[in-house]
């Protein structure tokens, strides 16, 4: 068998999102995860898409305020490893076939390829379904999976 | 002849059965969730010994 790639994990925006906006199996996930030895990674697209929806109010909630976005910011620096996203990331269904339709989702999955995460952590498992390399897993299930309580 | 010191591998493999059955209740899992980890974990670790010729076949999947 070749190197276990379970330990390096990428995080998905919307467990970031979820992160700081409260939701539990997320928050309970990440907390988790910060205590563990797992390479933790994201990347600057998924910093920038949680930017766009922390500001932006929901049916749920008001939008934050700018100083709390930056202390989400400085709070992910600290505890996840930022990837870049390159121009070979956004143009990577060039070298790959692209099957689906999520093409946000095929950039994510490039970039976590770099560093060969071997898992991502995700709410929507459903746009990685077909990448072989990568095992996407919802908070509660890798915390299910994971968790010696 | 068996005796009750013997361990029964029919019993054994019955009671890894409910243990299992007892920590999928527990953990809110489906039997089908940790067959699918355990095969996506298993493919991700030998991906390495599928050729580029095979992997041709399977053309839903990105490597």
């Amino acid at each position: 068998m070749s190197e276990n790639l379970s330990y390096h994990l990428y995080i998905d925006t919307n467990v970031l999102i979820n992160y700081f906006t409260g939701q539990t199996d997320d928050v309970n996930c990440l907390n988790f995860l910060f205590k563990r030895t797992e390479k933790l990674y994201t990347s600057t697209l998924a910093l920038v898409q949680m930017v766009t929806q922390l500001q932006n109010k929901t049916s749920k909630r008001k939008p934050f305020k700018k100083e709390k976005i930056f202390e989400c910011l400085d709070f992910i620096r600290q505890k996840i490893t930022i990837l870049e996203v390159s121009e070979d990331d956004v143009f990577y269904f060039k070298k790959k076939t692209f099957v689906g339709n999520d093409i946000e989702d095929f950039i994510h999955y490039s970039i976590s390829k770099k560093i060969s995460c071997g898992k991502i952590i995700t709410n929507d498992t459903g746009h990685f379904l077909n990448f072989v390399g990568i095992e996407a897993l919802e908070p509660y299930k890798y915390l299910a999976l994971k968790k010696k309580k | 002849m068996e005796t009750t010191n013997e361990i029964s591998k029919k019993e054994v493999e019955n009671q890894i059965n409910d243990l299992f059955k007892l920590l999928l209740k527990k953990t809110g899992l489906s039997k089908k969730d940790v067959i699918e980890h355990a095969t996506r974990e298993f493919i991700a670790n030998n991906i390495n010994m599928v050729t580029s010729v095979e992997r041709k076949k399977f053309r839903q999947l990105v490597f």
